[in-house]
Protein backbone atom coordinates (compact mmCIF):
# COMPACT_ATOMS: atom_id res chain seq x y z
CA UNK A 1 0.00 0.00 0.00
CA UNK A 2 2.61 2.47 -1.50
CA UNK A 3 1.98 6.29 -0.02
CA UNK A 4 -0.66 5.09 2.33
CA UNK A 5 -0.52 7.02 5.68
CA UNK A 6 -2.86 6.95 8.68
CA UNK A 7 -0.77 9.30 11.07
CA UNK A 8 -1.13 13.18 11.14
CA UNK A 9 1.82 15.33 12.11
CA UNK A 10 3.29 16.03 15.81
CA UNK A 11 1.58 20.06 15.73
CA UNK A 12 -1.67 18.15 14.65
CA UNK A 13 -1.83 16.96 18.17
CA UNK A 14 -2.55 20.50 19.49
CA UNK A 15 -5.41 21.26 17.38
CA UNK A 16 -6.91 18.09 18.50
CA UNK A 17 -6.31 19.27 22.30
CA UNK A 18 -7.94 22.18 21.32
CA UNK A 19 -10.82 20.47 20.27
CA UNK A 20 -11.60 18.17 22.61
CA UNK A 21 -10.90 20.63 25.59
CA UNK A 22 -13.65 23.25 23.46
CA UNK A 23 -15.84 20.05 23.30
CA UNK A 24 -15.30 18.84 26.84
CA UNK A 25 -16.54 22.61 28.07
CA UNK A 26 -19.31 22.41 25.90
CA UNK A 27 -20.29 19.33 27.43
CA UNK A 28 -20.42 20.76 30.94
CA UNK A 29 -21.92 23.87 30.21
CA UNK A 30 -24.34 22.02 28.37
CA UNK A 31 -25.19 19.69 31.11
CA UNK A 32 -25.42 22.12 34.05
CA UNK A 33 -27.24 24.35 32.10
CA UNK A 34 -28.90 23.11 28.65
CA UNK A 35 -28.77 25.72 25.51
CA UNK A 36 -29.12 26.70 22.44
CA UNK A 37 -26.95 28.11 19.73
CA UNK A 38 -28.31 26.85 16.37
CA UNK A 39 -32.71 27.34 16.70
CA UNK A 40 -32.67 24.79 14.54
CA UNK A 41 -31.48 21.90 17.26
CA UNK A 42 -32.87 20.97 20.38
CA UNK A 43 -30.57 21.21 23.50
CA UNK A 44 -29.93 17.39 23.49
CA UNK A 45 -28.62 17.72 19.70
CA UNK A 46 -26.48 20.16 20.80
CA UNK A 47 -25.05 18.24 23.83
CA UNK A 48 -24.63 15.37 21.38
CA UNK A 49 -22.44 17.82 18.55
CA UNK A 50 -20.55 18.82 21.70
CA UNK A 51 -19.62 15.10 22.39
CA UNK A 52 -18.98 14.56 18.89
CA UNK A 53 -16.41 17.19 19.09
CA UNK A 54 -14.76 16.15 22.15
CA UNK A 55 -14.18 12.78 20.48
CA UNK A 56 -13.24 14.41 17.32
CA UNK A 57 -10.32 16.19 19.11
CA UNK A 58 -9.22 12.65 20.89
CA UNK A 59 -9.40 11.07 17.33
CA UNK A 60 -6.72 13.88 15.94
CA UNK A 61 -4.63 12.76 18.80
CA UNK A 62 -4.48 9.26 18.81
CA UNK A 63 -3.56 9.75 15.19
CA UNK A 64 -0.84 12.53 15.72
CA UNK A 65 2.55 11.53 15.80
CA UNK A 66 4.76 11.93 18.90
CA UNK A 67 7.77 14.72 19.30
CA UNK A 68 10.05 11.69 19.22
CA UNK A 69 8.38 9.26 17.18
CA UNK A 70 10.79 6.59 17.28
CA UNK A 71 11.19 2.98 17.13
CA UNK A 72 9.52 2.18 20.98
CA UNK A 73 7.14 4.78 20.65
CA UNK A 74 5.55 2.57 17.73
CA UNK A 75 6.17 -0.37 19.55
CA UNK A 76 4.08 0.66 22.22
CA UNK A 77 1.35 2.00 19.87
CA UNK A 78 0.85 -1.43 18.11
CA UNK A 79 0.46 -3.09 21.73
CA UNK A 80 -2.15 -0.16 22.87
CA UNK A 81 -4.16 -0.16 19.61
CA UNK A 82 -3.93 -4.37 19.83
CA UNK A 83 -5.35 -3.90 23.67
CA UNK A 84 -8.08 -0.81 22.70
CA UNK A 85 -9.23 -3.46 19.48
CA UNK A 86 -9.79 -6.02 22.18
CA UNK A 87 -11.40 -4.67 24.43
CA UNK A 88 -13.56 -2.67 21.51
CA UNK A 89 -13.82 -6.03 19.93
CA UNK A 90 -15.07 -7.96 23.26
CA UNK A 91 -17.73 -4.45 24.34
CA UNK A 92 -19.46 -5.09 20.79
CA UNK A 93 -19.46 -8.60 20.53
CA UNK A 94 -20.89 -8.95 23.75
CA UNK A 95 -23.52 -6.07 23.23
CA UNK A 96 -24.45 -8.20 19.91
CA UNK A 97 -24.73 -10.95 22.19
CA UNK A 98 -27.18 -9.50 24.57
CA UNK A 99 -28.84 -8.14 21.84
CA UNK A 100 -29.92 -10.60 19.61
CA UNK A 101 -31.10 -12.38 22.63
CA UNK A 102 -33.33 -10.00 23.71
CA UNK A 103 -36.38 -8.79 20.74
CA UNK A 104 -37.10 -5.84 23.66
CA UNK A 105 -33.41 -3.94 23.57
CA UNK A 106 -33.07 -1.20 21.53
CA UNK A 107 -29.79 -1.99 19.79
CA UNK A 108 -28.44 1.50 18.04
CA UNK A 109 -28.43 5.32 19.36
CA UNK A 110 -26.38 7.69 19.40
CA UNK A 111 -25.65 7.49 22.82
CA UNK A 112 -24.29 3.78 22.34
CA UNK A 113 -22.11 4.78 19.42
CA UNK A 114 -20.54 7.34 21.58
CA UNK A 115 -20.06 4.53 23.85
CA UNK A 116 -18.30 2.76 21.38
CA UNK A 117 -16.26 5.13 20.12
CA UNK A 118 -14.94 6.40 23.66
CA UNK A 119 -14.10 2.65 24.76
CA UNK A 120 -11.85 2.36 21.93
CA UNK A 121 -10.42 5.82 22.09
CA UNK A 122 -10.25 5.89 26.04
CA UNK A 123 -8.10 2.23 26.60
CA UNK A 124 -6.05 3.46 23.58
CA UNK A 125 -4.91 6.97 25.29
CA UNK A 126 -4.54 5.52 28.80
CA UNK A 127 -2.25 2.42 27.42
CA UNK A 128 -0.34 4.62 24.96
CA UNK A 129 0.33 7.23 27.24
CA UNK A 130 1.00 5.20 30.59
CA UNK A 131 3.71 3.00 28.31
CA UNK A 132 5.23 5.52 27.04
CA UNK A 133 5.85 7.97 29.84
CA UNK A 134 5.13 6.35 33.19
CA UNK A 135 5.61 2.79 32.51
CA UNK A 136 8.90 1.64 33.82
CA UNK A 137 8.01 -2.28 33.27
CA UNK A 138 6.57 -2.15 29.81
CA UNK A 139 6.40 -5.86 28.15
CA UNK A 140 7.68 -5.35 24.96
CA UNK A 141 7.76 -8.46 23.95
CA UNK A 142 4.43 -10.48 22.96
CA UNK A 143 4.11 -13.87 24.61
CA UNK A 144 2.16 -16.70 23.88
CA UNK A 145 -1.12 -17.78 25.73
CA UNK A 146 0.65 -20.88 27.43
CA UNK A 147 3.83 -18.27 28.41
CA UNK A 148 1.06 -15.99 29.60
CA UNK A 149 -0.73 -18.66 31.94
CA UNK A 150 2.65 -20.19 33.03
CA UNK A 151 3.83 -16.50 34.39
CA UNK A 152 0.21 -15.08 35.58
CA UNK A 153 1.52 -13.72 38.55
CA UNK A 154 3.96 -11.58 36.33
CA UNK A 155 1.34 -10.44 34.01
CA UNK A 156 -0.32 -8.14 36.16
CA UNK A 157 -1.45 -5.69 33.25
CA UNK A 158 -2.61 -8.45 31.02
CA UNK A 159 -4.81 -10.23 34.15
CA UNK A 160 -6.19 -6.67 34.76
CA UNK A 161 -7.16 -6.26 31.05
CA UNK A 162 -8.41 -9.46 30.57
CA UNK A 163 -10.62 -8.76 34.11
CA UNK A 164 -11.98 -5.70 32.74
CA UNK A 165 -13.27 -7.35 29.72
CA UNK A 166 -14.91 -10.29 31.83
CA UNK A 167 -16.41 -7.25 34.14
CA UNK A 168 -18.17 -6.06 30.88
CA UNK A 169 -19.03 -9.00 29.73
CA UNK A 170 -20.59 -10.04 32.87
CA UNK A 171 -22.50 -7.03 33.60
CA UNK A 172 -24.00 -7.10 29.82
CA UNK A 173 -25.36 -10.49 30.40
CA UNK A 174 -26.58 -9.51 33.74
CA UNK A 175 -28.13 -6.74 31.74
CA UNK A 176 -29.68 -9.38 29.59
CA UNK A 177 -31.32 -10.94 32.30
CA UNK A 178 -32.69 -7.40 33.45
CA UNK A 179 -34.08 -6.47 29.58
CA UNK A 180 -35.56 -10.25 29.18
CA UNK A 181 -37.25 -10.08 32.29
CA UNK B 1 21.08 -8.32 24.98
CA UNK B 2 23.49 -6.54 27.32
CA UNK B 3 24.84 -3.09 26.15
CA UNK B 4 27.32 -1.14 27.20
CA UNK B 5 25.74 2.47 26.55
CA UNK B 6 26.07 3.59 30.29
CA UNK B 7 30.09 3.53 30.17
CA UNK B 8 30.06 5.09 26.83
CA UNK B 9 28.26 8.02 27.78
CA UNK B 10 30.33 8.51 30.92
CA UNK B 11 33.48 8.64 29.09
CA UNK B 12 31.88 11.44 27.04
CA UNK B 13 30.13 12.77 30.02
CA UNK B 14 27.11 13.47 28.55
CA UNK B 15 23.30 12.56 29.63
CA UNK B 16 20.21 10.58 28.25
CA UNK B 17 18.86 13.40 26.97
CA UNK B 18 22.36 14.35 25.29
CA UNK B 19 22.34 11.02 23.61
CA UNK B 20 18.39 11.34 22.50
CA UNK B 21 18.76 14.79 21.19
CA UNK B 22 21.76 13.34 19.49
CA UNK B 23 19.89 11.01 17.43
CA UNK B 24 16.82 11.47 17.05
CA UNK B 25 14.83 9.70 19.70
CA UNK B 26 13.14 10.52 23.09
CA UNK B 27 14.79 10.40 26.41
CA UNK B 28 12.74 7.43 27.71
CA UNK B 29 13.66 5.38 24.81
CA UNK B 30 17.22 5.93 26.06
CA UNK B 31 16.46 4.96 29.30
CA UNK B 32 14.70 1.70 28.23
CA UNK B 33 17.87 0.69 25.57
CA UNK B 34 20.27 1.51 28.78
CA UNK B 35 18.20 -0.63 31.15
CA UNK B 36 17.85 -3.76 28.60
CA UNK B 37 14.52 -3.76 28.61
CA UNK B 38 13.67 -2.12 25.20
CA UNK B 39 15.97 -3.91 22.51
CA UNK B 40 16.75 -1.06 20.13
CA UNK B 41 16.31 -1.27 16.14
CA UNK B 42 19.61 -1.65 13.83
CA UNK B 43 19.20 1.86 12.58
CA UNK B 44 19.21 3.15 16.12
CA UNK B 45 21.49 0.82 17.29
CA UNK B 46 23.52 2.18 13.81
CA UNK B 47 23.04 5.65 15.32
CA UNK B 48 24.34 4.70 18.54
CA UNK B 49 27.21 3.01 17.80
CA UNK B 50 28.38 5.88 15.30
CA UNK B 51 27.77 8.65 17.77
CA UNK B 52 30.42 6.82 19.88
CA UNK B 53 32.51 6.41 17.17
CA UNK B 54 32.66 2.81 17.68
CA UNK B 55 30.87 -0.47 16.14
CA UNK B 56 27.46 -1.65 16.89
CA UNK B 57 29.29 -4.88 18.57
CA UNK B 58 31.15 -2.80 21.00
CA UNK B 59 28.05 -1.34 22.09
CA UNK B 60 25.58 -4.09 22.23
CA UNK B 61 26.24 -7.69 22.80
CA UNK B 62 23.91 -10.90 22.68
CA UNK B 63 23.35 -12.69 26.02
CA UNK B 64 22.58 -16.17 26.13
CA UNK B 65 19.29 -17.54 25.32
CA UNK B 66 18.96 -14.02 23.01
Amino acid sequence: MKGLTVMYEYKAKKWGILCSLLGIIAVVAERLHPFVVFEKFTAAQHLAMAQWFAFFGLFIIIFSKEKYDDDRAKAIRLKSILIAFMMETSLVLSIAMVGSLSADMKMIDSGILFMFAGAGIFTYLLTFYTGIYFDEHWEYEDKTLWQNLSGIGRNKWGMLIYLAIGVIVLILISLLGIVTD
Amino acid sequence: MKNNIKVERAKLNITQSDLAHAIGVSKQTIHSIESGRYVPSSVIALKIARYFNTTVEQVFELEEGD
